[in-house]
């Protein structure tokens, strides 16, 4: 008997053994491994959609790179309605307003698995070069955005605190590689946007064959790169790299005129947009419509939405006579918001609660021209004229632009207001200059040297990271 | 694995022909020497064989034994075994006496046969009649108070819904810490699946179907179970036939589950009052709170009771039949029960119908097949708490109690008032969230005796669950209007198939040692699959299939695992005096690396039955007394599926295409979590077993801890699974059963009582960290409470403060002044049961309690926040307790409307509903958990009656009778980790019952 147990169990062991490799063989089914998803050219292509997602999110250009710059400053406030929605970036409260560390990287890391492994991938030439530049387009965008957010303009430092954000060129494709940094400077973050947008720009086509605005292109990158340059003062190259971007632009961007100015903000895309963030209905589930959307946020919608945020009276005053942009605003009668007045730029024309977002229109880079230009002295201050006349002569203002000098600055400056407001500007042109943050009647504005002007880094990454310095005041 | 399965039929077959000696047949009844009862279920044994069968219902028995056998070993719950000679004796007769310790060495199904527990492991077990006719919807719900060093905590009061059960503490950070339930050997996986109704997958048994539970504690006793054992093992054994007489049992309870914990919030009056005067304190124009708000001199403002709209008395009914009998061949146990439960909530409820067949039949003498059959389907309707568009209790106690839940037409009021702009008595009323499952755990096993002392034993068990979530959100709630109103339809099966084919042998030499030894493998696998899909733009809110709507979104999700393993145990006994008891296991699964995918387990216990020792057998007064040591070492195979694997999995989409992302990075060495438990222990009986029970001293350190190695997130990842922490439990369990009171004409009291303290420290974290985040600290308990200190109201102008870092007062938080403010672990928990019985007359009471665990209450911070918002109803003590004038000593600070307390310095300060001690506090309870009184009429009124009856008992059950706690929160029952943020709370159920056997 004892032989036969012998004999049984001796079975089971070399049928066990034998079949160990394969008897524990399982895949995963929605997920590819790194080898497959790296050297396949789709694996790629994927990887940058992931990139543009991100960048639409609602903690990002969804949501708060548009509204908090409007709100931390003077052009909106809040309602009765939002459900404490924006209360604390009304109030300035401390590190409220942006959260974009996380994200920003994790979209980076993906443009730099994108940008290290696209040249030996299975695409061709073109497919290569295209899909590059979109990679160093955004990869160039989510920096200027974190180096926005966390850190000074070179210019106006205070306390000659001039870390910038962490630099990180290649992938994480291993955990060695997941070291701890220490932030790089002012100077290094914004040298890495430039030649990232620059490179953008030199090998981007026009438009992408499989995309319009929707996608990176010639002209976007040239745009933003015009903006990285204003930002820092850069004024010479910020006018050459607007024209650049006014020159690529994609044939079916044109300006607006007064009679179709206020029609444009329901067209998809935004006859403007030089660069939009598409949006569908599936990235709105039932609740992100009424809670999360810029439509529901701003506008008293008719079914279950917040509208937390109102124009205020400092920038409805600001509108001349004549202004077409000041019929975008509506006054409600009655009710708990009587007489608060809101936008109409977000709306719900896509779909339901939801329209597409325009990161970058040509508008903006006329401004940014004008103001280059007018920064750069009288020589080039009928240049800086001509680029505000032609942008007030869309918008139902033909009287000729007179001003020079700093008053012609300020012009300019009253112009991005009405042109940009609830596009996410006010606040950075208030920072990019060194001045206080001015808040509407009722509220502080916020000093330049006050520790508020640049937001948190989150707290755990500080913690964990010794290297890693937080914001002064945090 | 199909050709494991094939090996074991072969081997089956090819022993079906041996011959052997001539058997006899012995019969019997067996009593108890307490009243004289009939005893069903003991187990008769041929000692040194595996040669048995189980009593009947009414005690008798009847079997085959070789003619060389030469002693019968009679085994019961609760009853000092004993032995018979044979001889030539055929009819057996026996009288059993009761012994609560002997309850550790039941017999139970670990791998196919029946075998002996191992009697040196630290182990706890609830008899299934202990929780007969209690509204329990699953079984794991019944350790609850009962067993020594097991942690029940309820996540939800949703008939059927989601419960944590911890043994020994929780000895992983980030795997799981859930026990490994086995059902008739059938590893079932628990949890829930459903996304619109809190689950439990446990609930698909039936617990009257329920023979007993036993609970593995120490490595030693569940390092047969290898990699999988870390959590614990609670082993399930559903009831069996016996021969005999076929036996009746009905059952009948109807009650009601209401609720009753609740909080105080304003009245419409009291409402007012608090606006006006937030107003007031901010200079604001108080003509405009009067009108917004109604007149606060006003006593007798129209108010809401929202709370009141969505309660209910939720009607509760049981029914449960079952039929045992068979004869000497074959056994059965057949049951049906339907169970539904309305909630204490509006639209919510818990219906399960389950059916059950166990068989045995003996093919031939050497042959025997069983199985185990159940099927249920339920369904459950979980509107209130779980993932309603705004949480269901919170928004009703949120909302303004001004303003009417219906307009005078009927219809929902509508306004943006309401919080959320949402009416939560029409979104429960109108959102349908639906799951209905159906599940089946059933086994199929086939054992052969070898010879009388070898048995070969194949099994194959399934556990099957298939769910169907419905999520209907009709446009006629204005906020889903914009959608068209969507509808979500959800499907998710899970197929998770054990097999195992064993050898047990059992053998005595001579006539003291006894030798067992069990040798098997065993392969298990997990599918689980999910697919959805969601439609919007219904026509209007009538139409609600997926074939009226537009398609707007679809998802599915794949996982599974597999675990192969082979094993051993051997266990010796010289005199049923010394025990000695080693297992091993060689155990691999697909969720570890490629570097670390098998691994070794094992464990062995040593035990020494003083009591037997020649030197105490002259204290008469000392009845029994055991000493066990035990040592083992086992897995915590609960991590991710394909967590070792560098992926890139979905993300996100753009312009219409799917992206992908890197979701994880690899790491080929990620493997099991290890537990090395040390068990101590000694069980005692005094007093001829008048007082019993057992003391169990351990420590169980947990070593190789999956811990996210946190990596810095500019990297791209927040971390990476890495196997490197240590974390150490310690603690005592005591287990104290007495009778207290056995008198002659019949009045008994029966007293069990259960203790258990545990000490839970981080022992290591990843290199060179000593902290993970604020809340794992080596040195220091897991489940840590990180927040600010609250310092209270400044009595000269009513604002809040908090401590900063320097223990100085602020108005202004900054993250720096955050510091650990105690932890979620209780450090002592334990039950306390009486049974007091008369004649028929029993009442049983369980209390139980935790105490030293601190909860915060998301709820307080939200309900306790001063007027600051204008749409959100306040608890009622805010208009006490509120500070009004300088000097004043109170913990309410200023009312301000929509405005933080200004910090003069600056102009900002933090928000009063800024995280701090103020909404931490003792979560200790004493809680009177169950109380059932029931009366048997006497045997004789019974026969009287005639027409086959049996028995006639009535009873009276009430669940979550009294608390005592200072837990201001909704219910002190919170699960640790958790914090308590609208949670659906306990409620209390109170039944009334019939059972009548036939």
């Amino acid at each position: 008997m004892k032989n036969k147990l012998l004999i049984i169990s001796s079975a089971f062991l070399i049928l066990f053994a034998t079949s160990c490799t394969d008897l524990l063989e399982t895949q995963p089914r929605q997920s590819l491994s790194s080898g497959v998803a790296l050297t396949d050219f789709t694996g790629l292509a994927a990887l940058q959609i992931s990139v543009y997602s991100r960048a639409q999110q609602f903690g990002y250009y969804g949501q708060p790179m548009q509204l908090s710059p409007e709100v931390l400053a003077d052009n909106y406030t809040t309602t009765n309605t939002g459900g404490g929605r924006y209360v604390n970036e009304r109030n300035n409260a401390p590190g409220v307003g942006f959260n974009i560390w996380l994200a920003n990287y994790a979209g980076i890391n993906e443009a730099n698995f994108i940008i290290s492994a696209v040249d030996a991938s299975n695409g061709t030439a073109v497919q290569r070069n295209n899909l590059k530049g979109e990679a160093l387009f955004m990869r160039g965008l989510l920096y200027f955005d974190l180096m926005r957010v966390y850190a000074y303009f070179p210019n106006h430092v205070v306390g000659g605190f001039n870390q910038g954000v962490i630099m990180r060129t290649t992938p994480t494709d291993d955990v060695s590689k997941a070291d701890f940094k220490a932030r790089g400077t002012i100077a290094e973050g914004y040298a890495q946007i430039e030649a990232d947008l620059t490179e953008a720009f030199n090998i981007l086509p026009v438009t992408l064959p499989t995309g319009t605005v929707f996608r990176a292109n010639k002209s976007a990158a040239a745009a933003i790169l015009a903006k990285v340059y204003l930002f820092q003062e850069k004024w010479a190259q910020a006018e050459a790299a607007a024209t650049n971007a006014i020159n690529n632009k994609p044939a079916s961007v044109v300006l607006r005129t007064p009679a179709n100015y206020v029609a444009s903000f329901a067209a998809v895309p935004h006859p403007e947009s030089l660069f939009e963030l598409d949006y569908l209905q599936n990235q709105f589930s039932t609740v992100d419509g009424v809670n999360n959307s810029l439509y529901s946020l701003t506008q008293p919608a008719p079914a279950g939405g917040f509208f937390a945020l109102r124009a205020t009276p400092e920038l409805l005053a600001s509108f001349e006579a004549g202004d077409v942009r000041a019929n975008m605003f509506v006054t409600i009668v009655g009710g708990t918001n009587n007489g608060f007045v809101y936008s109409t730029k977000h709306n719900e024309t896509k779909g339901n609660f939801f329209n597409n977002v325009p990161v970058i229109r040509l508008s903006e880079v006329y401004l940014i021209r004008a103001e280059a230009r007018a920064r750069q002295g009288a020589a080039k201050t009928a240049d800086a004229q001509a680029d505000v006349q032609l942008i007030r002569t869309n918008r139902g203002l033909p009287a000729p632009v007179v001003e020079v000098g700093a008053a012609l600055i300020d012009l300019i400056f009253d112009e991005r207001r009405r042109e940009l407001n609830l596009e996410g500007h006010r606040f950075w042109d208030f920072k990019r200059r060194g001045l206080t943050i001015p808040k509407t009647a009722g509220f502080t504005p916020v000093p330049f040297n006050d520790f508020r002007i640049l937001f948190p880094i989150p707290n755990a990454q500080v913690i964990l990271n010794p290297m890693l310095t937080q914001n002064p005041g945090y | 694995m199909k050709r494991l399965v094939t090996l074991s039929f072969v081997l089956f077959f090819a022993f079906c022909t041996a011959v052997y000696a001539q058997d006899k047949r012995v019969s019997g009844r067996v009593v108890s020497s307490d009243d004289g009862t009939t005893l069903p279920g003991v187990s008769v044994v041929v000692k040194g064989t595996t040669i048995g069968t189980q009593t009947d219902i009414d005690g008798n028995f009847s079997l085959s034994v070789p003619a060389n056998a030469t002693t019968l070993v009679f085994t019961a719950v609760g009853f000092v075994s004993q032995e018979q000679n044979i001889g030539t004796r055929t009819v057996f007769n026996v009288r059993l006496v009761s012994d609560a310790v002997s309850l550790s060495e039941v017999t139970v199904t670990g791998y196919g046969v029946p075998q002996k527990r191992d009697i040196g492991a630290a182990s706890s077990r609830v008899d299934g009649k202990q929780i007969e006719n209690l509204p329990l919807q699953s079984f794991d719900r019944a350790l609850q108070g009962r067993a020594a060093g097991v942690q029940v905590t309820s996540q939800s009061g949703q008939p059927g819904g989601a419960i944590n059960v911890r043994i020994r503490g929780i000895g992983s950070i980030s795997a799981g810490n859930t026990p490994l339930y086995i059902v008739d050997g059938v590893q079932v996986t628990p949890g829930g699946v459903s996304t619109q109704s809190s689950s439990n997958a446990l609930a698909s048994i039936n617990p009257n179907d329920i023979e007993s539970m036993e609970i593995l504690k120490d490595a030693a006793a569940s390092s047969i179970y290898g990699a999988a054992a870390a959590n614990g093992v609670v082993l399930i054994t559903t009831k069996r036939g016996a021969a005999g007489k076929t036996k009746v049992n009905f059952s009948s309870q109807v009650g009601i589950n209401q609720n009753f914990q609740r909080y105080d919030i304003m009245n419409a009056s009291q409402f007012a009052r608090l606006k006006f005067t937030a107003f007031e304190n901010r200079g604001l124009n108080t003509a405009l709170a009067v009108a917004e708000y109604g007149d606060p001199n006003n006593p007798n403002l129209p108010t809401t009771d929202w709370v009141d709209l969505i309660t209910q008395n939720g009607i509760t009914q049981l029914y449960d039949l079952s039929l045992s009998g068979g004869d000497e061949k074959t056994t059965f146990f057949i049951s049906g029960s339907y169970n539904n439960q309305e909630g204490q909530f509006i639209q919510s409820f818990f219906k399960r119908g389950t059916v059950r067949l166990n068989l045995g039949h003996k093919i031939s003498e050497k042959f025997q097949v069983n199985t185990n059959i159940s099927f249920n389907a339920s369904r459950r309707f979980g509107t209130i708490a779980d993932g309603n568009f705004v949480n269901g209790i919170q928004q009703a106690y949120l909302t303004r109690p001004d303003i009417p839940a219906f307009q005078p037409d009927g219809t929902f009021t509508q306004s943006p008032k309401i919080a959320a702009g949402y009416n939560i008595v029409q979104g429960i009323m109108e959102e349908v969230r639906t799951s209905n499952a159906i599940q089946s755990v059933s086994n199929l096993s086939l054992s052969y005796k070898i010879t009388n002392n070898l048995t070969l034993t194949g099994f194959v068990g399934v556990d099957f669950l298939d769910n169907r979530d419905d999520n209907q959100r009709p446009a006629s709630i204005p906020v889903f209007a914009g959608s068209g109103g969507t509808s979500l339809v959800r499907n998710d099966r899970s197929l998770d198939v054990n097999t195992n084919l064993t050898a047990n042998y059992n053998k005595t030499f001579g006539t003291r040692h006894n030798l067992n030894i069990l040798a098997g493998a065993e392969f298990k696998e997990q599918e689980f699959e999910s697919a959805s899909a969601t439609g919007s733009g219904f026509p209007n809110p009538l139409f609600r299939s997926l074939s009226n709507s537009s398609p707007l979104a679809v998802a599915g999700f794949f996982t599974g695992y597999k675990r192969a393993g082979v094993f051993g145990q051997v266990k010796y006994d010289l005199d049923n005096k010394y025990y000695l008891t080693g297992t091993l296991r060689y155990d691999g699964s697909s969720r570890f690396g490629a570097n670390q995918q098998y691994g070794l387990f094992g464990g062995g216990s040593a035990t020494w039955r003083i009591k037997q020792e020649n030197f105490l057998q002259n204290f008469t007064k000392l009845s029994d007394l055991k000493l066990r040591v035990s040592y083992g070492v086992v897995g915590n195979d609960q991590i991710g599926d394909f967590a070792s694997r560098a992926l890139f999995g979905a993300g996100g989409s753009y312009l219409n295409q799917n992206g992908i992302r890197p979701s994880q990075l690899g790491n080929a060495d990620l493997t099991w979590e290890e537990a090395a438990t040390t068990n101590l222990g000694l069980d005692y009986g005094f007093f001829d077993n008048r007082i019993t029970g057992s003391i169990d001293v351990y420590r169980r350190i947990n070593s190789k801890l999956l811990l996210n190695n946190p990596l810095p997130g500019d990297s791209g990842f927040g971390g990476i699974s890495q196997n490197v922490g240590k974390v150490q439990n310690q603690g005592i369990e005591l287990q104290i059963n007495t009778v207290n009171l056995d008198t002659r004409f019949g009045l008994k009291w029966n007293t069990s009582f259960n203790i258990t303290a545990q000490e839970n420290k981080v022992l290591e974290l990843t290199s060179g960290n000593n902290k993970i985040g604020e809340t794992i600290v080596v040195g220091r308990p897991l489940d840590l409470i990180f927040t600010n200190r609250w310092a209270g109201v400044n009595p000269a102008d009513g604002r809040p403060m908090w401590f900063d870092a320097n223990g100085n007062y602020t108005y202004n938080l900054v993250a720096a002044d955050a510091s650990v403010q105690g932890n979620r672990l209780p450090k002592f928990f334990g039950g306390f049961n009486n049974t007091i019985s008369f004649k028929g007359l029993t009442l049983d009471v369980l209390f139980q309690y935790q105490y030293g665990n601190k909860a915060f209450s998301v709820d307080n911070q939200i309900f306790d926040f001063g007027g600051f918002t204008a749409n959100t109803n306040q608890f009622a003590y805010i208009l006490d307790r509120m500070w009004t004038t300088p000097g004043q000593i109170t913990d309410v600070p200023r009312p301000l409307h929509e405005i933080a307390h200004a910090n003069n310095a600056n102009g900002f300060a933090s928000s009063l509903q800024t995280g701090s001690t103020r909404y931490l506090f003792d979560a200790s309870y004493i809680r009177l958990k169950n109380a059932t009184l029931s009366y048997s009429l006497p045997t004789s009124l019974v026969n009287r009656i005639g027409g086959g009856l049996r028995s006639i008992a009535f009873s009276v059950t009430g669940f979550n009778l009294l608390t005592f706690t200072k837990y201001p929160g909704l219910d002190p029952e919170v699960p640790i980790g958790f914090n308590q943020l609208g949670n659906n709370p306990q409620a209390r159920t109170i039944l009334g019952g019939i059972q009548i056997g036939f």
